[in-house]
C-alpha cells in the first residue's frame, strides 16, 4: 500500500543532493515557515543549493551554515539591522551568495507559471525599476510591461497545519501565504504538518491543497512560534 | 533649519491619514505608521475592509499585549491581530490578485525614503546598507486606485525627500496621489505639487525649503487637522 508519511523530516529529505533546488514556505515574520524540515535540510549538510523563499527567515540558518549558493527571495534583512537574521544578508555581501530579489506578487505568479507549464507572462510590476534591467519589454496597449520567466524547484519544503494520510492539505490562517503556491510549483513536494488525521476526516469542501501535488508527509516534533519583529 | 518642536508626531500624521478613507473602503496599510495607527483607530462604522500582503482579509486592531494572540493570527510583518467576523484567508498568491489588478484596493498606504513631483516612489532599497527590502511595494504601489505616501518630510540630516528626480531605486513611477508628512499634505498633480495643508504652527516658507520642487500653494490652503 503506497505510503507517503515519512516518520521523520531526514528521512523525508534523504534524496536531496548537493546543488539541488529548493522552495521553502513561510512568510516574513516567521509564519507558516517549515522549520523541523529546514533544520534537517541542515543536518544534512547538502551545499551549494539555490533556495527559493520569499522572505530571509527560512534562509536564514543555512545561509550561517554556508549551504547556499543562490537565494531568490522579496525580503533580504528585516528593514533595521538584527544580527539573530543577519546571515543571508552578510554572505551576499561578502559575495558568497548570489541574489536575486523579486517582489510577493511576482515570485507567486512566477511559481504558478511553472505549476501551469506556462514560459512565464508580462507584467506592470517593475517596469522602470532596477529589477527591469535585462527583462524583455514589450507594449501593451500602449503600456509597458516586462517578461518575468517562470519559476520552479526540484523539491518545496512547505508547513500545513493538518494533512489526511492521502495528503490533502489544511492550513492555518497566515502561516497559509505561499505554501499552496509552491506545492504547485516543484516536482516533490514535503509538507510538514501538526497533524495527519485518516482519510475521509477533512471536508472536501475545505481542502486547500488536493493530495495529488503532495508527495511526502512528515508530522512537526517541535513547534517553532512566529517571530514577531517589532515589539 | 526646520525647528523640531514644528514638525507633527507620525502617530498624528496616521491619524490625518484615516480621513482620507471612504464608508466601505478596501483598505491596504503598509509598514510602519500605517500599520501601526490605521487598524487601531478606523471608525467602526465606515465598514472598511483591511488586506493585509500575507492574506489575511479583514483583520482588526493590533494585539499590543504580550499574551492573548496566536502565532498564525498575524499581518505581515509579524503583528498579531485581532480576527473579527467576516475575515478570511487566502494565499499570498490571491491576495496579490487582489492587491496588484487596479481593481479591488481602494487606497493604500504607504511609507517611502523619497517622492519625486511626478509621484514616482522610491521606498524598497536601503542603499545605505545594500539590502533589498522589496516585499509587495512594487505590486501595491501599482494596484492601488489612490496611493497615499505618509512619511517624514525630510531626513534628521535635513536631506530632502521630496524631490524633482528620485535618487534612490524607484518602486514604481507616477503612482502616488498624496503625500502627507509632518509638516504638511501635498497633493501630486499632472500640473506639479499642491500644497494643501500645513501643520500647526508651521509656515509655507518653511515647508518649501525642505521641498526640492515648486510648491504651488492652494488657494485653499488648511492647517492639519486630526
Amino acid at each position: 500500500m503506497f505510503n507517503k508519511i515519512y516518520k521523520t523530516t531526514i528521512e523525508a529529505l534523504a534524496d536531496i543532493k548537493d546543488g539541488a533546488t529548493i522552495m521553502l514556505g513561510g512568510f516574513a515574520g516567521g509564519q507558516g515557515a517549515p522549520y523541523n524540515l529546514i533544520d534537517s535540510l541542515i543536518e544534512r549538510g547538502v551545499k551549494n543549493l539555490t533556495v527559493i523563499a520569499n522572505n530571509h527567515l527560512p534562509i536564514n540558518d543555512l545561509a550561517r551554515e554556508k549551504q547556499v549558493k543562490k537565494a531568490l527571495i522579496c525580503f533580504e534583512g528585516p528593514a533595521t539591522y538584527d544580527p539573530r537574521y543577519r546571515f543571508l544578508e552578510d554572505a551576499h555581501r561578502n559575495g558568497e551568495v548570489e541574489v536575486e530579489v523579486m517582489g510577493f506578487g511576482v515570485l507567486t505568479w512566477r511559481i504558478q507559471a511553472w505549476g501551469s507549464g506556462v514560459a512565464g507572462f508580462y507584467t506592470r510590476v517593475g517596469v522602470d525599476t532596477l529589477l527591469a534591467k535585462g527583462k524583455e519589454e514589450r507594449i501593451f496597449d500602449g503600456e509597458k510591461y516586462i517578461f518575468e520567466r517562470a519559476l520552479g524547484a526540484d523539491f518545496a519544503l512547505i508547513k500545513a497545519y493538518k494533512s489526511d494520510t492521502k495528503g490533502n492539505l489544511l492550513y492555518r490562517k497566515a502561516a497559509r501565504n505561499i505554501n499552496p503556491t509552491m506545492a504547485m510549483g516543484a516536482n516533490t513536494v514535503i509538507v510538514e504538518v501538526d497533524d495527519i488525521v485518516e482519510v475521509g476526516e477533512l471536508d472536501p469542501e475545505t481542502i486547500v491543497t488536493p493530495s495529488i501535488f503532495v508527495d511526502r508527509i512528515v508530522k512537526a516534533k517541535t513547534k517553532r512560534t512566529v517571530i514577531k519583529l517589532k515589539s | 533649519m526646520m525647528k523640531s518642536e514644528s514638525r507633527l508626531d507620525m502617530e498624528l500624521v496616521g491619524f490625518r491619514a484615516l480621513k482620507e478613507l471612504k464608508e466601505g473602503d478596501i483598505v491596504f496599510p503598509g509598514f510602519g505608521i500605517p500599520m501601526e495607527v490605521i487598524p487601531q483607530h478606523i471608525p467602526s462604522e465606515l465598514g472598511v475592509t483591511l488586506v493585509s500582503e500575507n492574506g489575511v482579509i479583514g483583520y482588526g486592531p493590533i494585539i499590543m499585549e504580550e499574551a492573548g494572540w496566536e502565532p498564525e493570527a498575524v499581518i505581515a510583518g509579524g503583528y498579531p491581530v485581532i480576527i473579527p467576523p467576516g475575515a478570511s484567508f487566502i494565499s499570498e498568491h490571491d491576495v496579490f490578485i487582489a492587491l496588484t489588478g487596479k481593481h479591488r484596493i481602494d487606497i493604500a498606504f504607504l511609507g517611502a525614503f523619497q517622492v519625486s513631483e511626478k509621484g514616482d516612489i522610491a521606498n524598497w532599497m536601503a542603499t545605505k546598507r545594500g539590502v533589498a527590502c522589496l516585499g509587495g511595494a512594487m505590486n501595491i504601489a501599482l494596484g492601488a486606485k489612490r496611493l497615499v505616501v505618509l512619511m517624514h518630510h525630510n531626513e534628521k540630516d535635513g536631506k530632502l525627500r521630496i524631490v524633482k528626480e528620485c535618487s534612490e531605486p524607484i518602486t514604481a513611477k507616477g503612482v502616488v496621489s498624496l503625500i502627507m508628512t509632518d509638516l504638511a499634505v501635498i497633493r501630486v498633480t499632472k500640473n506639479g505639487l499642491i500644497l494643501e495643508e500645513i501643520a500647526p504652527g508651521v509656515s509655507v516658507e518653511q515647508v518649501q525649503d525642505c521641498t526640492e520642487p515648486n510648491l504651488i500653494v492652494s488657494d485653499d490652503l488648511r492647517v492639519m487637522e486630526f
